[in-house]
């Protein structure tokens, strides 16, 4: 005989179905960090490169991709002949006006797209013939292809509409997003469309299931034939969502505007495809301001963030630092960490920020002001785990700069503070290397 | 740079984990990138989806496995094992949490006013369904959450806690009650 069902076997059920997600970012940000507390060297070479001489590669690059879009637009002259598919691209595009075709070649990761009234975009990737998977970027639309090599493929969509056929080679192994201001579209193969505008997501999936999981709320399956809205988030939807600090007077277009700049920032740092002529503001480098502030205080003070337009939530900072930390590029990063902790009352979203701060430094070798960020962040949120993880970063760093008494001096620091912590075996076995026999077992 | 070795890793065997605790990069990225969903969802069962400490606890289940990869005997898979380390980590964790929220609760009722949270929860947002887990001391929920939820056996749940099956199954049965009262209270409410 069977027991009766019980309230509780209800409640086991819907939190089976619904298990916690980690999102991509996270997942990132945890790896990295489980990587340098493991201090694993990177496996591939770096090309390590001073800011001035980075910025004005950027500077050049840009500058020559910006010529040969304007020339190519320009010319309006395509070879249909001409060989547009190297086996080694990943991905190849062909723009379009008006529905004839104006230009095509190669596709890299990392290219924005934006279209205006009766342009479109076409980028075909995946398999030897380009064609297995393809992406529309419909007219007056901004994509920037934030991943299209290996098994994962993502595409932020911050304005108008994108189609999107894919059809993986290894079903179930490869994974294609569309990720807006306030919904993420998951899918493993099939034939959706999404579209962006100020009322919130749209969802149309013509083949297939996809899954849509908005911001702050329920993920929602959305079979063949069916089509889903997500509204675009209000600020108690931001709240719930975990976001720091909602501001007052934002709005859903205002939230959607930020999540525009966001892409504009990336479209400046890589290279830009516009299939409209590019202004020269588009291409232009800007300033990094990659100079911790004086002072705690100063940060603490609300100086105003340098990124003109409205401002970005604190997680599409971290996001947009992230990306930058992956690019080599340190000072965007830095600017972007910079302007969380000036913004942020949460504490350890602060000694967070600053922990990848001194990240970045100790990238570039600075071990010093990655020393003074990793105190920061110590200091920012006493008490809690990250701070710890950044007290024990420091007595690595003051290691680094070969000042063994103020590295001793962190780890014992760190033993009484945190005796349990994570790090704590490793600090007693630093002290114990450094000479201090009461740390040795 | 380190050379490693390009054969195909197992994440699940006790050579990968060897390696990693080498410092072989591929090796930690394998390891990491095949068990840390499995070992995300376990640390945010026990916590609390939202709880501002579960990246750091599933960080620091990653450092503690590789930090004392030699203690791996090879007699469960690794992805039990790690499970095992986040396990007690994760419920150290929301047992210090329970004890700081009792204290203030009590604080609240001898008329103490509202104890301070600690900022970062203070925006932190919880489902329904997570306060409803939530209301379970950390011992009832953990086993609550592994044996009806993830779907493990008593004996897999010993080898994970430590904890004897019998005092398991007893703080299973106590854990049902309780979410069985409380659903029943909410239904009326």
């Amino acid at each position: 005989m069977t027991e009766p069902r019980r309230p509780s076997d209800e409640f086991a059920d819907a939190l089976r179905s619904d298990p916690p997600a980690l999102d991509d970012v996270r997942r990132a940000r945890m790896e990295r960090t489980v990587l340098e507390r493991l201090s694993v060297q990177d496996a591939a070479p770096k090309t390590r490169r001073s800011p001035r001489t980075f910025a004005g590669g950027v500077v050049v690059g840009l500058a020559a991709a910006a010529a040969v879009v304007l020339v190519v637009w320009r010319a309006n002259a395509v070879n249909p002949t001409e060989d547009i598919v190297a086996a080694t691209e990943p991905a190849v595009f062909e723009a379009l006006r008006d529905g004839l075709p104006v230009r095509r070649g190669a596709f890299a990761q990392g290219e924005a797209v934006l279209t205006a009234q009766g342009q479109l975009v076409r980028v075909r990737f995946g398999g030897e013939a380009h064609a297995r998977s393809t992406v529309e970027v419909a007219p007056e639309s901004r994509a920037l292809f934030t991943e299209i090599v290996g098994d994962r493929h993502e595409i932020e969509l911050t304005r108008g509409r994108v189609r999107v056929e894919f059809h993986p080679e290894r079903p179930g192994m490869q994974h294609f997003a569309v990720e807006t201001a306030n919904a993420r579209v998951e899918v493993v193969g099939t034939v959706f469309s999404v579209d962006v505008d100020g009322a919130g997501t749209h969802v149309e999936v013509t083949e297939g299931v996809v899954r849509v999981i908005p911001r702050n709320g329920e993920a929602r399956l959305v079979s063949a034939g069916e089509s889903t809205t997500v509204a675009a988030e209000s600020d108690s939807n931001r709240e719930a969502n975990g976001a720091e600090v909602p501001r007052d007077s934002e709005t859903a277009a205002e939230t959607l505007a930020a999540a525009d700049a966001a892409s504009a920032l990336l479209g400046r740092a890589q290279p830009l495809l516009r299939v409209e002529d590019p202004a020269p503001s588009e291409v232009a480098e800007t300033d990094d301001d990659d100079t911790l502030p004086e002072e705690e205080d100063e940060a603490e003070g609300g100086r105003a963030t340098a990124p003109s337009g409205p401002p970005l939530a604190d997680d599409v900072r971290f996001d947009l630092a992230m990306r930058y930390i992956d690019q080599g590029e340190y000072g965007r990063a830095r600017h972007e960490l910079l302007a969380i902790v000036r913004s942020t009352r949460v504490r350890v979203t602060r000694a967070r920020a600053w922990t990848d701060i001194a990240t970045t430094y100790a990238r570039e070798d600075d071990h010093r002001q990655a020393a003074e960020a990793y105190r920061r962040a110590y200091r920012a949120a006493p008490g809690t785990s990250a701070s710890h993880n950044a007290l024990f970063a420091l007595g690595q760093m003051r290691l680094s700069l070969n000042e063994s008494d103020a590295a001793a001096q962190v780890f014992r620091e760190y033993v009484f503070v945190a005796p349990e912590g994570a790090l704590s075996s490793r600090a007693r076995r630093s002290l114990c290397t450094l000479g201090d026999r009461a740390y040795c077992p | 740079m380190r050379l490693v070795s390009a054969a195909p890793l197992d994440p699940e065997s006790a050579d990968t984990l060897r390696a990693a605790a080498d410092g072989d990069e591929r090796a930690v990225r394998m390891l990491y990138r095949s068990h840390v969903d499995r070992v995300h969802r376990h640390v945010a069962r026990i916590l609390g989806a939202h709880h501002s400490d579960v990246e750091d606890v599933v960080q620091r289940v990653f450092l503690a496995a590789l930090d004392g990869a030699g203690s791996f005997g090879g007699r469960s898979k690794v992805s039990t094992w790690l499970l095992g380390i986040a396990t007690r980590r994760a419920l150290d964790q929301a047992r210090s949490a329970w004890r700081r929220d009792r204290w203030q609760r009590m604080g609240e009722r001898v008329g103490l006013g509202r104890g301070a949270s600690r900022p970062d929860e203070h925006h932190a947002a919880r489902t329904e369904a997570e306060q409803l887990l939530q209301c379970l001391p950390p011992d009832q929920r953990t086993v609550f959450v592994l044996k009806e939820v993830e779907g493990h056996t008593f004996q897999e749940i010993h080898e994970m806690t430590g904890v004897g099956i019998s005092t398991l199954h007893a703080r299973l049965k106590a854990a049902r009650k309780r979410l069985d009262a409380k659903i029943e209270e909410a239904a009326h409410d």
